[in-house]
């Protein structure tokens, strides 16, 4: 996806019309789902994880200042604030949820419930 | 044998290294960012003295990015991709740029590459480079 179309339309005129989504990895296996999102200017203090209902909600306040006394001649991105929701599936723990931020990457950790784990069963000899 | 030697030299800088110039002097900025496709993406300030470029570089390693300036060009490298867990985890949804990268920029004038400096934090690569002294402004003198 490029980054254009990643980023919110600005025509639309709803309060999030400042924020970019951030481009996201999303993998798996049978314990956990981890999502990575990249969000380049945003330090440790300047994310916010939250949940609403079974909406995870991810904001990024960029910290980056724009160099003073000089004139910008050229931009291929821009700065601005991500904002990016996630919908919860049952099977998600919401409780153990974990985040960590580190170089402008958001990596969020969402364990498995434990009933929704696969359980191996022996199949004994008849 | 020739042939295809000189087609996978001709290949090479576009798909595999993500090569290409940017000359300052044909850019005509007009107030809008523009995705250029290519990675990273970087805006770029001048004032009299110098020029400053910065990249969007989230989730690299600071160690294995590669900066390097030579009279007017500068390259922003980094020979390995960003590290994942493919291993433990099946990808379902990829969007993010993890490949090995170099992209090159010509400069509108040349630099001061020992005054050169470079800092990565929060996944955003800056480089401030200094205008050499040979291609600062020099004032001359009018005479009557």
């Amino acid at each position: 996806m490029s980054n254009e179309i990643s980023k919110v339309n600005p025509q639309n005129e709803n309060q999030y019309a400042n924020y970019y989504i951030p481009k996201v990895d999303i993998s798996y296996n049978e314990e956990e789902t981890v999502i990575l999102a990249d969000m380049p200017g945003v330090d440790n203090d300047g994310v916010d994880v939250s949940l609403k209902g079974d909406e995870l909600i991810v904001t990024g306040k960029n910290s980056v200042s724009i160099p003073e006394g000089f004139n910008i001649k050229w931009q291929e991105y821009k700065f601005g604030n991500y904002r990016k929701s996630f919908k919860m599936t049952d099977t998600v723990d919401l409780q153990n949820i974990s985040a960590t931020m580190k170089d402008g990457v958001l990596k969020l950790i969402l364990p498995n419930q434990k009933q929704s784990i696969p359980v191996k069963i022996k199949v004994k000899a008849g | 044998m020739l042939w295809n030697q000189s087609k996978a030299h001709y290949l090479r800088p576009a798909r595999e290294n993500h090569w290409e110039m940017n000359n300052l002097f044909n850019m005509f900025y007009q107030g809008e960012e523009k995705d250029t496709g290519k990675y990273p993406p970087v805006n770029i300030w001048t004032d009299n003295d110098s020029i400053i470029v910065m990249a969007e570089l989230p989730g690299c390693d600071m160690n294995e990015i590669d900066v390097s300036c030579i009279k007017n060009q500068l390259t922003i490298s980094m020979s390995s991709k960003k590290e994942t867990d493919e291993k433990t985890h099946y990808l379902s949804h990829s969007e993010r740029f993890s490949n090995e990268f170099k992209r090159t920029f010509e400069l509108p004038f040349e630099i001061n590459e020992k005054k050169t400096q470079a800092v990565y934090k929060n996944g955003l690569l800056q480089v401030i480079m200094p205008k050499a002294e040979a291609a600062k402004a020099k004032k001359i003198e009018v005479k009557g």
